[in-house]
């Protein structure tokens, strides 16, 4: 039977149809190898399907691979010698077909090997480095190999909430939320993507002396304890920057916002304490200190109406207040304040606040390799347990993290970084080509340490010596932005929903927390169905309603007249009938809806 | 030990006797424990050899213990029933989503099949028989699988293809080798069969052709309606079971079943109609009555939960079944279901289509008379279980 002409697609679309899609195929990728065609360009023949895939467009994710024939890498000695001389760049190499890049869906047909001795002659493709395989994220976890692959995913994932040195122009930026680790420092095991970014050079880690040891409880359940005398030294403080801005806007009929200190006179006056770190522009003073609720940069708004007549009939103008705030629970020092334009000319203002975020009890620590934890407690330096030699662990990690997780990359990374320290030289953790265990051994015991990074250690409160010994070594750990001082919240009485007159929801508003359906069911569960409507009534949106005893609706307190009466039948024999608001207001809606909702009430049992 | 066993079996009737004589003798402690526990209380006396005045004692300890466990008046039974199969089930929920990928899931088992169930769906998704033989088969691999084949349900159309010719009226009907093999079924058998089901035009046979020359005068719309109806054609089997495999369970032969069909199953002599069950409980319970109905979803929620090492009390599915069979038919609790059976308008329209139920109980103008859970959240009362029940009434 004569095969079917395949389908030849370019980005998606058919384009046509050829008799020997093999062929075809081997001769476009023949001509990239050549440079007749841009190394960007990828062709696929999916057997199965009959159909070519030639993809040249944007947003592939392209990996560099050495080519191979008949089981021989291209890439020679020869050629590395000369790279190394400089005298052939990367460039040149892809240019010869030396090296190509691949998509996913040409990576479909391709048999890559990982290294150079599993060659076969059913080979295309060699990794020019194992760890290529791992995104650059990915591999700047040290000793990933020997982790779960879950755990990678984990470790990676927080390498994007780590607070570090982002950016060096952190003084110049207005970012309206960021962070700034304090003394950051080169990890002392180190992957060789790290290099090849310079993570060193804006490095988001600090090197923590580490017990894994249980402690009183504090860290039970992957919390983690921390000494405070390593606190005050400085570790894992930061600095948080919060931008406020303003712009002085211009409306038409040639009124325009004013950046001043609002008179007492402007509506909606904030009182003068609020108005206490402004300096005569109406913009805070730089260094001064601000707290919640008080004012960053004063500003008034034009009256919205414009004859507002006064008293005895004199037209005067009110401003309105439309300063901008510190937000609720948060304070700091101004940091800086910037005066710039906008588009349309309009004055902008912006006001960046700064303060401290010591460590506290629920922060978020993580090392590379997923092992996160929050702080259980602080422990004061004397009390924390101390080796023979009197080293104070920075942070002690509850052994129950590791057996489960079998993450032996942190356990190995510990090691490492013990006899990184010793040496006082950063260790190769890259995946795939990390030191051997025996190696690290051999180090330790150089310099006078037990291989095994075990060591005796004494209870900071009893000074009695702790049975067996304890694994303690040097990691990189990573503060994680997550922190109490920015989500804590509570209340016993606060705001209401206007429509339902229950309570709010959310942080930002003084919310409570809701009391939902499953907890309802809970207490109904136990027979508490008094608990229960004093928790969905009383403790939310209670009211007393008068019903008319005639047409059971709600009646009209005219409170001006001091009257209660039915509004259908006009009578007053009312009774006070105790409810939840959105009761009522599911009243007022079966009547919008013309259904006639009548309460017959009884006396209260 | 085992001088032991012979002396016991010498006097059993005896001690059968002494047993007797002791339950009657505490019959007026008994209070309300039920039947098994009475007589197991007895059996642990004889065992341990007690005295009259401890096993006094033991019966006042079990009473005290039975009482306890007891459900209380005003306990809100339905939902710690409902807490009780939800909690695990959400791990179920969970679990199935690590197994994403795997070859082994299906609706047949999981939470998937508590839902079916529960929301008492008219179609079993994977219906599945599990028939037992009678004495002269359940012992015998050749007749149970003869049997086994002889039921599967065979349509002209499985095994045969055909060709129109419509200008010369004929139609040609041609046996398809490997389905036949697939089945082993008789070829001159099948086609014998095939022969009984044309009723118009004459047929000649050519090898495993059977060719039908129609009738000049048949228009063209009938032909194929006449064609059709040959290839709709049941050769053999009961209509529904779709495949069967032959198995052995504690030592004899049992069928499983794909599709089901209990009460053309049921009327077959080789079966033994006493076991014989399928696990699409609105089919028992059509077939058998609601009682079994009823054990059949007890029995199917047990299987599917125990399957997934999932621990719930007997008890908790015994009201459920109960509930979705109170009323004479199997009612899932669906707002079709048990759901449009609540008399109070607040519980039906807090459930689904809010708008509908409001409108129709205004219609009829229904009166809400705040006994359930949801009626009274509503309103914002005492729920009526628990602590919410009791109400003091005045001396007068």
């Amino acid at each position: 039977m004569a095969r079917e002409k395949a389908k030849v697609y370019i980005n998606g679309k058919l384009i046509g149809f050829h008799p020997n899609p093999e062929a075809l195929t081997k001769e476009l990728i023949e001509a990239r190898r050549n440079n007749i065609i841009d190394s960007q360009v990828n062709i696929a023949y999916h057997k199965h399907t009959n159909e070519i895939y030639i993809n040249c467009d944007s947003g592939r994710v392209q990996r560099p691979l050495i080519v191979v024939e008949n089981g021989k890498p291209k890439l020679t000695k020869e050629h590395i010698e000369k790279v190394k001389r400089g005298e052939l760049s990367w460039q040149d190499l892809v240019e010869q077909g030396i090296i190509e890049f691949l998509d996913a869906e040409e990576e479909e047909n391709a048999l890559i090997a990982e290294k150079e001795e599993d060659l076969t002659k059913e080979h295309t493709h060699l990794e020019i480095n194992p760890a290529a395989i791992l995104s650059i994220i990915t591999s700047m976890i040290p000793f990933l190999s020997h982790n779960l692959s879950g755990k990678a995913l984990h470790g990676a994932k927080m390498f994007k909430q780590a607070v570090g040195f982002g950016q060096a122009n952190f003084r110049m930026r207005t970012d309206t939320e960021s962070y700034l680790l304090h003394y950051p420092q080169k990890a002392l095991v180190k992957t060789r993507t790290m290099d090849l970014i310079g993570l060193d050079r804006r490095p988001q880690i600090q090197n923590f002396v580490v017990a894994i040891l249980p402690y009183y409880g504090f860290n039970t359940l992957d919390a983690v304890v921390i000494n405070k005398g390593a606190i005050d030294r400085c570790l894992g403080r930061l600095s948080y920057f919060r931008t406020y801005e303003s712009t002085q806007t211009r409306y038409p009929g040639g009124q325009k916002d004013k950046f001043e200190v609002p008179s007492e006179e402007t509506v909606g006056y904030l009182g003068e304490e609020a108005y206490k770190a402004l300096g005569e522009d109406g913009l805070a003073e730089v260094e001064s200190y601000v707290k919640g609720k008080q004012v960053v940069i004063g500003k008034t708004s034009p009256p919205r109406f414009l004859e507002e007549i006064a008293e005895f009939g004199v037209v005067r103008e009110r401003r309105r207040e439309a300063s901008v705030v510190v937000r609720k629970g948060m304070d700091g020092y101004v940091d800086r304040v910037i005066l710039t334009q906008g588009p349309q000319g309009d004055t902008i203002v912006k006001v960046k606040v700064r303060s401290d975020r010591i460590p506290e009890v629920g922060d978020k620590f993580s090392s590379r390799h997923g092992q996160k934890g929050v702080v259980g407690a602080i422990v004061p330096e004397e009390d924390m347990p101390f080796t023979a030699s009197g080293i104070k662990p920075d942070l002690i990690l509850n052994p129950h993290s590791i057996p489960s997780r079998m993450t032996i990359g942190h356990l190995l990374e510990m090691l490492a970084g013990k006899a990184a320290s010793m040496k006082a030289e950063q260790i190769d953790g890259t995946p795939f080509n990390d030191v051997d265990q025996e190696e690290l051994e051999k180090l330790l015991m150089q310099h006078g340490l037990r291989p095994d990074g075990m060591e005796t250690f004494y209870d900071g409160i009893s000074g009695r010596r702790i049975e067996g010994k304890v694994f303690t070594g040097v990691i990189a750990y990573r503060r994680l932005y997550h922190m109490v001082a920015h989500k804590i919240q509570a209340r016993a009485r606060g705001p209401v929903q206007i429509l339902t007159r229950q309570p709010t929801e959310g942080k930002e508003k003084e919310g409570g927390l809701r009391f939902g359906e499953m907890e309802g069911e809970t207490l109904i569960g136990h027979g508490a169905s008094l608990l229960l409507q004093e928790k969905i009534v009383e403790d939310s949106d209670k009211v007393i309603q008068y019903v008319c005893e005639k047409c059971g609706i709600v009646a009209v307190d005219d409170k001006i007249r001091n009257k209660k009466y039915c509004p259908v039948c006009g009578g007053s024999k009312v009774y006070p009938v105790e409810m939840s608001y959105a009761f009522k207001l599911l009243l007022d809606e079966l009547k919008a809806l013309c259904i006639y909702p009548k309460l017959n009430l009884v006396d209260k049992a | 030990m085992p001088r032991k066993n012979a002396e016991s079996k010498e006097k059993p009737s005896e001690k059968k006797k002494t047993k007797q004589a002791l339950k009657e003798k505490f019959a007026e402690l008994r209070g309300n424990l039920p039947e098994k526990i009475w007589n197991e209380l007895f059996e642990v006396a004889e065992r341990e050899k007690l005295s009259e005045e401890e096993i006094k004692k033991l019966i006042e300890e079990a009473k005290k213990e039975y009482e306890q466990v007891l459900v209380e008046p005003c306990e809100a039974a339905g939902i710690v029933a409902a807490q009780s199969l939800g909690e695990p089930g959400t791990q179920l929920t969970l679990r199935t989503k690590h197994y994403a990928g795997a070859l082994e899931v299906s609706v047949g088992s999981g939470i998937q099949r508590v839902e079916e169930i529960v929301d008492g769906r008219s179609k079993t998704k994977y219906a599945s028989m599990t028939i037992y033989l009678n004495d002269e088969l359940k012992h015998n691999k050749r007749k149970a699988e003869a049997f086994a084949r002889d039921i599967v349900d065979v349509r002209t159309e499985d095994i045969a293809r055909v060709k129109e010719d419509f200008k010369k009226k004929t139609a040609e009907i041609e046996l398809i080798e490997e389905r036949i093999a697939e089945r082993n079924l008789d070829k001159e058998v099948m086609l014998s069969k095939i022969r009984e089901a044309i009723k118009k035009g004459e047929v000649h046979k050519r090898r495993d052709k059977l060719i039908i020359q129609f009738p000049k005068e048949l228009s063209l719309l009938k032909i194929r309606n006449e064609v059709l109806k040959i290839m709709r054609k049941r050769l053999q089997g009961i209509s529904g079971i779709e495949k069967t495999i032959v198995t052995e369970e504690n030592g004899e032969y049992v069928i499983k079943t794909l599709g089901t069909n209990l009460k053309a199953v049921l009327k077959r002599k080789e079966v033994d109609p006493y076991r014989t069950t399928t696990n699409d409980v609105m089919e028992i319970s059509r077939v058998l009555g609601i009682e079994a109905g009823r054990r059949a979803i007890v029995e199917e929620l047990h299987k599917t939960l125990t399957e997934n090492r999932i621990k719930v009390d007997l008890r908790h599915l015994l009201l459920i079944a109960d509930l979705l069979t109170f009323t004479g038919e199997i009612r899932g609790t669906v707002r079709t279901g048990i759901m449009r059976l609540k008399q109070s308008p607040f519980a039906r329209a807090a459930f689904e289509e809010t708008v509908k139920h409001l409108f129709d109980s205004a219609l009829h103008g229904e009166r809400e008379p705040l006994q359930g859970v949801v009626e009274n959240l509503i309103v914002g009362l005492p729920v009526k279980v628990g602590t919410g029940r009791v109400e003091l009434i005045m001396k007068e």
